[in-house]
């Protein structure tokens, strides 16, 4: 039974993550676009963005709401899920949390004022300037809460030594969190690769908008075009920097979390001449049906083919991550490579002329970009998650340690399941219907 | 008293302080929502969201003094606490969802479902804040608690009975509304005699302790009278005095149950952090807690105080 239960805590904090992931992405990529959009409304007197700026403002209030609440539950699910974890991390690492918590609460105070004051200042300026928290204060908290995973996966800050031996907590340095081995490296990671998602979320929406309204609406084509080359520019900068950071992130794990690390790979045995595999299936212990780059991965990681990379037979097998993070990595890559050419081919199909980027083809590969950019940011965190299993604190705490063994956990569980499935559909549902009652042609003759 | 366990409280206060005014924003709604709704959605549209952060707030900051607590709350209070969060998500999707509705009957629809689900948080949250004080309805030995024993007793039965009467209260004169005002005025002299008898005789230590320090206990019911008075001039500025008194109240609420929890069977210094963090803890406290200060004043100057620019547009819902 108490293994069950584990599961249970498990399955419903990845539920909520998985979920509250999308959110965040949401939540810190929308206050930049609308402020890009408010800026050059505001300064080239254009109304499309100006209206765009409105429009995409009533979106963020709405998926606000529901991300704060969302990531209400994570950190409920945080203490009521896992109470020996935030025990540890409640004397050791909660600094950045404290901290994350007054900025989302600066953010939270900004938005009252930003989405409530459009008609307060006669300087128009003055608004934009009162959304500017709001994106700080949406990045930050991205990294105050990104140093806590980073120290989950590198901790600090105290005598781990004594703790594993006597379960006592000394000589805590609660700033120690803050510069963890991996603390920059999965920030950088982390925010770029968020602003990505977020922007292409509403590349999605853009290209799908695009194709479904009528040549002759010059007017609404105008608008979605002006949002889509907006977060095109956009999604250049963020994809170049998720790529840069991806592969220093990767490179990282090498020494910091070389389990972590060998599971990617599917790297069974440490060698040098390491071959890069890519995909693979593994079969009794094996990986078979596999494509291989002879020594891509001792290259990679050092630059030299005569260098040794980790493998997993050098640790305890119960400290093995579940290998399936390698296939789900390779196909992180692969979208993440095909993303990246898209992008780089239709900067180019622009650039010979401009009324390409109202071509179907090239419409419906930015939708299928926007897709692949959610499960991109998905696949990602579950290798970051899963490739730390099976401890909750890397080589101090078990998941299984920390675990509530409640079993009220299970119907909490179907409850929160059940009502996540009804709340966003519902929320998408109830943005269209708001759309609906204030047509865009109509704020746009405003 | 213990810095860390006054921060944690001060929080606490602010926070039931102003969920209590949202409490009473809910029950109005319930009410007459179609005569007051220009007002309710003056008061409620930029203020939810703060409301809501400072729940986050206070848990974070409650992990951040009491870590070592956390084991024992996350098993006792676990069905109690996500209940209270699924109403949450509810208050802040239909809360959200409403705020730009076209169709009125929509609206009021999801503005009901907002108001329900506020006064479930309420339920639970009163529930959860009860059992912590008198230890009604868990099990420490086991770490087990039973959440019909926590909600089905007298003392909490009460203090849901009367935080719904002070809300009542704030909320009739905040919002002008007349129907209510004068029965609200029994109401919240009734909350005030329901508390102390309540504690009278399910938590008689706290009552003696309220008494061993009159000072406070004095200028908090010359608030009340003050805001009673007022109320009976019809002046909607007796709401602002009334959570004046709340904040006090429930801080002398707190002082008097120091250093006592789970009705004196542990003590609060117990679970405290240790020092290097306690000390960053309070530090962070005090500076960005100024720093919000300074931003709600802001908020409550452009949003409540500033006239629209006449050179703008109309105002949008």
């Amino acid at each position: 039974m108490m293994f069950d239960v584990v599961i249970f805590d498990r399955f419903l904090m990845a539920f909520s993550l998985a979920v509250h992931i999308i959110l965040a992405s949401i939540g810190i990529a929308l206050p930049v676009i609308i402020l890009i959009a408010e800026f050059l409304g505001i300064r080239y007197g254009n109304k499309y963005y100006t209206v765009m700026a409105r429009r995409l403002a009533i979106v963020f209030a709405i998926f606000f709401a529901v991300g704060a609440a969302s990531g209400t539950l994570v950190a409920l699910n945080l203490v009521l899920l896992w109470p020996k974890f935030m025990a540890i991390v409640g004397q050791v690492a909660i600094i950045p949390i404290y901290l994350e918590v007054f900025v989302f609460f600066l953010e939270s105070i900004f938005i009252g004022i930003y989405f409530y004051s459009w008609d307060k200042f006669k300087n128009k300026y003055m608004h934009l300037i009162t959304g500017i928290p709001i994106a700080v204060g949406s990045v930050m908290s991205g990294v105050f809460i990104t140093m806590l995973n980073a120290w989950m996966n590198t901790p600090t800050g105290f005598n781990i030594a004594t703790y594993l031996s006597t379960g006592a907590i000394t000589d805590v340095n609660p700033l120690a969190v803050f510069s963890t081995p991996s603390t920059f490296i999965e920030i950088s990671h982390v925010i770029s690769a968020v602003y990505f998602a977020g922007t292409f979320m509403f590349i999605f929406y853009a290209s799908f908008m695009l194709l479904r309204t009528d040549k002759k609406d010059t007017n609404k084509r105008k608008y979605y075009l002006s949002m889509l080359k907006l977060l095109l520019i956009i999604a250049i900068i963020t994809t170049g920097m998720a790529v840069y950071t991806g592969i220093n992130s990767i490179s990282s794990l090498y020494t910091i979390q070389p389990e972590k690390f060998a599971a990617i790979e599917a790297n069974l045995f440490s060698q040098s001449h390491a071959p890069e595999r890519l995909f693979g299936i593994f079969q009794n212990g094996t990986l078979k049906y596999y494509i291989n780059i002879p020594n891509l991965q001792s290259i990679l990681e050092t630059g030299n083919p005569n260098s040794t990379v980790p493998g997993l037979m050098s640790y305890p097998r119960y400290t093995w991550p579940p290998l399936f993070i390698h296939d789900l990595f390779d196909l992180m890559v692969l979208f993440g490579f095909g993303i990246g050419f898209l992008l780089i081919a239709v900067f180019v199909l622009w650039i010979i002329n401009k009324e390409n980027l109202e071509n179907r083809i090239v419409l419906w590969l930015l939708l299928l970009s926007g897709i692949m950019a959610v499960i991109l940011l998905e696949s990602g965190w579950v290798v970051d998650e899963v490739g730390r299993q099976p401890w909750i604190i890397y080589n101090v705490m078990l998941v299984s340690q920390a675990a509530n063994y409640s079993t009220s956990v299970i119907p909490i569980t179907f409850v929160i399941l059940l009502f996540y499935i009804f709340i966003i559909p519902f929320t998408l549902l109830v943005i269209k219907r708001i759309f609906k009652s204030r047509p865009l042609e109509g704020e746009l003759e405003k | 008293m213990n810095g860390l366990y006054t921060i944690n409280y001060l929080i606490f206060s602010a926070f039931l302080t102003l969920f209590l005014v949202e409490l009473g924003v809910a029950i109005t709604v319930l009410f007459s929502y179609e005569k007051y709704r220009e007002k309710l959605k003056r008061y409620v549209n930029p203020i939810w969201e703060v409301n809501g952060t400072f729940i986050i707030f206070y848990l974070v900051n409650f992990e951040a003094t009491y870590p070592k607590l956390l084991p024992i709350i996350g098993e006792i209070y676990l069905v109690p606490a996500f209940l209270a969060f699924f109403f949450f998500i509810l208050r802040n999707s239909f809360l959200a969802y409403s705020g730009y509705q076209g169709d009125k009957a929509k609206e009021h629809k999801y503005m009901k479902i907002y108001s329900i689900s506020t006064i479930m948080i309420a339920l639970f949250a009163i529930s959860i804040l009860t059992s912590s004080v008198t230890g009604a309805g868990i099990d420490l030995t086991n770490n087990t608690a039973s959440l019909v024993g926590m909600i089905a007793r007298p003392f909490n039965i009460a203090v849901i009975i009367s935080a719904i009467l002070i809300a009542t209260f704030i909320a009739s004169n905040y919002f002008e509304i007349n129907e209510l005002r004068r029965y609200s005025i029994l109401g919240v002299l009734a909350a005030v005699l329901i508390i102390l008898g309540a504690l009278y005789i399910y938590a008689n230590w706290i009552f003696i302790n309220i008494l061993a320090n009159p000072e406070l206990l004095i200028v908090s019911l010359i608030l009340l009278l003050l805001a009673i008075l007022i109320s009976l001039k019809n002046d909607r500025r007796a709401a602002h005095i009334a959570m004046v008194w709340l904040l006090l109240s429930i801080n002398i609420f707190g002082a008097a149950q120091y250093p006592y929890l789970f009705g004196g069977s542990t003590e609060f210094t117990q679970y405290l952090t240790n020092s290097s963090t306690g000390y960053y803890v309070l530090l962070i406290s005090v500076v960005c807690g100024s720093a919000l200060v300074l931003a709600i004043a802001l908020l409550v100057y452009i949003n409540y105080i500033k006239k629209p620019s006449p050179l703008n547009e109309a105002p949008r819902s």
